[in-house]
């Protein structure tokens, strides 16, 4: 018996159902085989009841993309849900005996856990309600004949296989047996951590290259008083040894665990992060999630990729109808844009994940902008967004019209650029942003500039964008605080290491693209990198003195300056937004100061302590080193002091920055500026006067 | 005036140019680098451009100019790799970091950059181009170096792929610029550009094999690169024979250091480590000097094959 399908979805998991959900929404019937579903040829359709914490079960963590795809495709309603109060990496030493590592905790997570037999059941039982044709049975071989078509066979309890003719094959299976790694999970009672999700990474115990790095992580049960703990690796693991392994290390951080035994089976599986674009589509089938090795290898995550990586497909097949080859060149082009920083294709992927690993730990302690920042894009379930205070830039919608294509063609330049030989910095340019083309960033005021004589934006002009953001990147890297010095031996620095080389490689890319693509700009940008290190230099060396805005002056002064002249604007424009962008800067540094003396995160991810350690304040320029300090025990008078000293003095900057827009004749021009410093300032609040009591 | 008196005048030039170009950095930056570059070098890399510049017959100011400019991109990736490596010495003084403290090293690398930056801008005619996909090449090579740190696997590809980054890309723009300066045909010009990166490859690899002879390295520190798990030609070639697994454990030691080196040095010539990457050497030698075929006969051609022969020949 051959059944005919236009399309054939192979599983019902969260790749599968996302998959054939999204199809029928454009109107295609798929068929989706799954053994788990029901059979209607014996009883008709029935709803799947989900179950709840079964004995194998365990919590899974969703992140706020994963909760507003289950929401569009009709589940959240249907899931036990319990928001996530915090999450906590520990990044740190193996050793159980010795200090623990430092902890990273992020409150106020937008993500939250679930069972993972509750989301299969829900996802079964969409899956059955839909348009999608079930069939209940598990797919065996998959061969493509001469004529394009692919044939499944499908394997049933009762009765006979069934082979199936598609057009299309959308495979979300999970796993393969033979995945690169493995993940084990098992429940546990008796106590709980309360809401947060805690996740480790242990430090490497050896200088061994061929060390394989592991992860835990503890996730709150749906149900109070039921956790779940959790281990993963990438290599050959015995998952007995790497259960006791979670166990140990994450009852040594956490007494409360102690107490608690386990009250389920362990749950093994194997685990594919074996990820590249290029092998996401084979002899024409295109394959999803944890088939297509889309795991995160730091924190075994892969229920968000998996819904992805089903939208996707799904997406591509709905465009494609009729031609499968360009259904998979779709997607696998799609795929490379969307899965940016975990996973690339490379001769050298295991050793620069490797490289990743060790950085990751030895940073744990850093804060070191990038470091903070890369920590939270490759370990936090949502990278940058869900988390960060950024501000978003007002602005109507014409302008966002204006600036939206210039900045994601040159987030794509910058992610081109880098994406090969660091994967990790490109998460840092993409990581799941949202609205990227609001976000705080130095293409902005650079295309605010370029406007400035009214002329429309040239869009080739994105590559410099791109060359400015990199190099900002690369020279936040260059930047204070430095780093403790580790124990002398036979260990590389890694954290200075890959400070250094992080920004080498930025500054070089950068550099490149502008030779490329704006040659006649060559000599200001080389010139504006040797500024950036003096001017760094004479902050942070003694018996120097630069303003501790000037660097953030050089940042932004050199894309507002270089806009207005490759825009075309005259001398005294040019010179206004000059003015502009170094007002931005030292806004920019005040604004830092306020937030970190309120306590709140600061845009570079630094505290008020690593800010002064660091020599990144301006409260020593304006109260003096004696009363930064007391400020910073605590002293509540100078605590109010600075606060009130910063205001002023970033009210000032933003005034001056405002005046000088005033010379900045071109409307839209300015308003893309003037929403720049509005974000910038945001931090800041109104001033004094206008705010009351 | 013979040809070696013109070399030796112009690489005169070349140092003259590179201590007033440190000067001109601002303080606190000029001091670690006025420092280093004051200090008595080989120059290989102006020295290569030189000669490739015989090609033809170009300005000696812009000859000049041009290989201060690939001498300071030499100069920041040093000051940058000591940072790394923590070495305390460098061409037989305090190291930049020793001087200055990691961040301005880190800081005073940047500037370096930056000033062979605008060097290049002010060259003009695509220097700044071929420089900075340059600078990309080498700070890529500083990535595959610090990822293969303890690997005693690292296979001999991987490391030819690293040294062609770290070394052999710099080599390359040097032959590059000189016969460009010089006017030299496009084939020439990538034939020189081959050479200079087959040359780079085969000074590293040497290099590499100075590590395992004690009498021939004054100023560095003996086995560095292997206290930091950074294994050269000679020893991956005898990791690779090691059927034992000796090598690879004495290597992996925690506690390894200088009082081992003696030992490393005993297993890796016992094991033919040293002659094999010497031959490798010997092929990526040879590589060079046959990208010269083409090449007119004349004190280009001369020079360059003078230059493949003696490599690692101490010159001061």
């Amino acid at each position: 018996m051959i059944r005919e399908a236009d399309v054939l979805v192979v599983g019902a998991g969260p790749a599968g159902a996302a998959a054939a959900l999204e199809l029928t929404r454009s109107g295609l019937r798929p068929l989706i085989a799954d053994s788990r579903l029901p059979d209607p040829q014996h009883g008709g359709p029935r709803l799947v009841e989900p179950r709840r914490g079964g004995p194998g079960g365990h919590d899974v963590l969703l992140n706020q993309a994963t909760l507003r795809t289950l929401s569009a495709m009709g589940l959240a309603g249907r899931l036990r849900l319990r928001p996530v109060e915090s999450i906590e990496l520990r990044l740190g030493p193996h050793d159980t005996t010795a200090q623990l590592p430092p902890t990273h905790r992020f409150p106020g997570a937008t993500a939250s856990v679930c069972d993972r037999d509750d989301l299969d059941g829900a996802l079964l039982a969409a899956v059955t309600r839909s348009a999608a044709t079930c069939l209940k049975g598990t797919v065996g071989a998959i061969i493509r004949d001469e004529a394009g078509r692919q044939l499944a066979t499908v394997h049933r309890d009762d009765g006979p296989p069934v082979t199936v003719s598609a057009r299309h094959v959308i495979v979300a299976s999970g796993s393969p047996p033979s995945g690169n790694g493995l993940v084990c999970t098992r429940r546990i009672a008796g106590t709980g951590l309360g809401a947060r999700f805690v996740l480790h990474l242990p430090a490497p115990r050896t200088a061994d290259p061929a060390e394989i790095p592991v992860c835990l992580w503890v996730a709150p049960g749906a149900e109070e008083g039921i956790l779940t703990i959790g281990a993963a690796r990438v290599g050959p693991a015995d998952p007995t040894d790497l259960l006791d392994l979670a166990v140990t290390t994450l009852r040594a951080a956490h007494p409360e665990l102690t107490m608690a035994s386990p009250c389920g089976p362990p749950v093994t599986g194997p685990l594919n992060s074996s990820f590249t674009p290029g092998n996401a589509v084979a002899e024409g089938r295109l394959l999803t999630g944890d088939a297509a090795g889309l795991v995160n290898p730091f924190t075994g995550e892969g229920v968000s990729y998996a819904l992805q990586s089903g939208l996707i497909a799904a997406q591509a097949v709905a465009e494609h109808q009729d031609d499968p080859h360009a259904a998979g060149r779709a997607y696998k082009r799609r795929l490379s844009s969307a899965f940016v920083g975990y996973f690339e294709t490379a001769r050298h992927a295991a050793r620069r994940y490797h490289l990743g690993w060790r950085v990751l730990v030895s940073t744990a302690g850093s804060t070191r902008p990038v470091f903070a920042k890369a920590r939270r894009a490759v370990l936090l379930p949502e990278g940058l967004s869900g988390l960060t205070a950024a501000e978003l830039m007002p602005m109507d919608a014409a302008d966002v019209a204006t600036l939206t294509p210039f900045l994601l063609a040159c987030d794509e330049v910058a992610v081109s650029t880098v994406r090969k030989q660091w994967p990790f910095i490109a998460r840092l340019l993409i990581a799941g942003e949202q609205g990227p083309h609001r976000r705080l960033r130095p293409a902005a005021p650079f295309l605010g500039a370029l406007l400035s004589a009214g002329k429309l934006p040239d869009i080739t002009r994105a590559t410099l964008a791109a060359a400015i953001e990199l190099a900002t990147l690369g020279a936040l890297s260059f930047l204070g605080p430095m780093p403790p010095e580790p124990e002398r031996g036979r260990t590389v620095d890694w954290s200075l290491t890959a400070g250094v080389l992080a920004g080498d490689f930025l500054l070089a890319q950068a550099t490149r693209l502008v030779a490329a693509s704006a040659p006649d700009v060559a000599w200001s940008f080389a010139d504006w990198l040797g500024e950036l290190a003096v001017l760094r230099a004479r902050r942070a060396h003694p018996g120097h003195d630069a303003a501790a805005g000037a660097v953030f002056a050089s940042l932004l002064e050199f894309p507002a300056r270089i806009g207005g002249r490759l825009g075309g604007a005259p001398p005294s424009v040019i010179e206004a937004l000059r003015e502009y962008g170094e007002q931005c800067g030292h806004a920019f540094m005040h604004a830092e100061d306020a937030l970190a003396l309120r306590g709140e995160r600061t845009r570079m991810d630094l505290d008020l302590r690593s800010m002064l350690d660091g020599r990144l304040s301006a409260i020593p320029d304006l109260l003096g080193e004696d009363a930064a300090s007391a400020a910073l025990d605590g002293d509540p008078l100078l605590l109010g002091e600075a606060l009130t000293a910063t205001l002023k003095a970033g009210f000032a900057a933003r005034n001056a920055a405002e005046t000088a827009l005033d010379r900045v004749p071109h409307p839209r021009s300015a308003r893309i500026l003037r929403a720049f410093l509005r974000a910038v300032t945001q931090p800041m609040g109104f001033p004094p006067q206008s705010r009351s009591a | 005036m013979t040809p070696g008196l013109v070399l030796g005048s112009t690489l005169e030039k070349v140092q003259d140019r590179l201590v007033r170009l440190a000067a001109s950095l601002p303080a606190p930056l000029r001091d670690p680098v006025r420092a280093l570059v004051a200090r008595p070098s080989k120059l290989l890399r102006p020295r290569l451009l030189l000669a490739c510049a015989r090609l033809g017959a170009p300005p000696t100011d812009q000859v000049v100019r041009a290989a201060a400019m690939v001498e300071l991109v030499h100069v920041a990736s040093l000051i940058h790799d000591d940072v790394v490596d923590k070495a305390p010495t460098r061409r037989g003084g305090p190291s930049a970091h020793v001087l200055a403290g990691p961040e301005g090293a880190m800081l005073a690398g940047l500037a370096v950059l930056a000033l062979a930056g605008t060097e290049a801008a002010d060259l003009g005619g695509g220097v700044s181009r071929v420089t900075s996909q340059t600078v990309a090449t080498v700070s890529y090579g500083e990535l595959l170096d610090v990822e293969r740190a303890f690997d005693t696997t690292l296979s001999i590809d991987d490391y030819v792929e690293l040294v062609r980054s770290k070394t052999g890309a710099l080599f390359g723009l040097a032959a590059r610029l000189g016969a460009a300066l010089a006017s030299a045909q496009p084939g020439q010009v990538r034939a020189v550009a081959r050479f200079g990166a087959a040359a780079g490859i085969a000074f590293q690899i040497l290099d590499d094999c100075l590590e395992m002879d004690p009498d021939q390295r004054p100023g560095k520190p003996l086995l560095t690169d292997h206290m930091l798990g950074l294994f050269g030609a000679p020893t991956l070639y005898a990791l690779r024979a090691d059927e034992s697994g000796d090598l690879a454990r004495l290597l992996m030691r925690p506690g390894f250091g200088p009082g081992d080196m003696d030992a490393v040095r005993a297993h890796v010539t016992g094991l033919g480590g040293t002659s094999a990457a010497r031959t490798l050497a010997d092929q990526w030698r040879g590589q060079a000097v046959a990208a010269l075929e083409g090449l007119p006969a004349g004190p280009a051609r001369d020079e360059l094959t003078d230059f493949a022969a003696h490599l690692t020949a101490p010159t001061r």
